[in-house]
């Protein structure tokens, strides 16, 4: 009955229901930024904020995460946005990889 | 060099002409070395500016290289030489005036990120922040890395006010 439901559900949204079951049920996944000695804490703090548009507090709360625990998660979604975020990091000189959260 | 300050909304600071004739061969240096770029691996500076997106993940992280790597390092060159021309100005007094208008600025704090990657990674410089390459050049490689840090701190405490 209810697997009937799913597939009619299916066959009529399509796209929408295969998002819906990727960003719902699937696992999300994950940025995550890594330490490295090189970036100043003031460039990783400025890089937070006028690119994920953090406020200037939790910018400055994830750069520290960064340097006292060597990494930060620093956006949840999925796989495309976070190969798009990791894509951004590059270009600022960030060391960051995406991966599935809890992998 | 003088601090970056805000000047009729950008940034400006005067160098010694000296310096900033190093600072523009450094980064013309890094624009070539990208455009040279050979597979992942040959070079751990080219490995530190252009790294895998995926940890553990051979296949992945190939394939994202695929789509992604040539308009990454495209950017980093076209950054390196456009920070090379704003440090490529006429020499007044034996100064260099550097002026950035906002996004140019933006720019310039990515590519002085990534001469001071490949200085350090060059020299490698470990978690505490000292070099652990022996050889000559190390000293003076650490002595511009560790001025051009400062020179990046400048530019980032003017634009982040």
């Amino acid at each position: 009955m209810v697997a009937d439901t799913l597939e009619r559900t299916e066959e009529s949204t399509g796209a929408r229901t295969d998002q819906w079951l990727r960003t719902v049920l699937e696992r999300p996944w994950i940025t995550i930024v890594w330490n490295d000695p090189v970036n100043l804490q003031s460039y990783v703090q400025w890089v937070f904020t006028s690119y994920f548009g953090f406020a200037k507090a939790e910018a400055r709360r994830l750069m520290l995460l960064v340097h006292n625990e060597g990494k930060a998660v620093v956006a949840t979604g999925t796989r495309e946005e976070m190969e798009r975020h990791v894509g951004a990091m590059h270009g600022f000189g960030l060391w960051a990889t995406l991966q599935k959260d809890d992998e | 060099m003088s601090a970056f300050r805000r000047s009729a909304g950008g940034f400006v600071a005067r160098f010694d002409a000296e310096d900033a004739a190093l600072l523009a061969n450094i980064a013309r240096q890094v624009a070539q070395l990208i455009a040279d770029r050979g597979e992942p691996g040959d070079d751990p500076v080219l490995d530190r500016l252009l790294p895998d997106a995926y940890r553990d993940a051979p296949a992945d992280a190939a394939e994202y290289r695929r789509f992604t790597e040539a308009e990454l390092a495209d950017d980093k060159i076209a950054g390196s030489l456009a920070l090379a021309d704003a440090f490529t100005g006429e020499v007044v007094k034996k100064h260099v005036t550097v002026r950035f208008e906002p996004p140019e600025a933006f720019a310039a704090l990515r590519s002085l990120t990534d001469i001071r990657l490949a200085l350090a990674t060059r020299i490698g410089v470990d978690d505490d922040g000292l070099p652990s390459a022996s050889g000559a050049d190390v000293g003076l490689t650490f002595a511009i890395y560790n001025w051009l840090g400062g020179v990046q701190e400048s530019l980032v405490r003017a634009v982040d006010r």
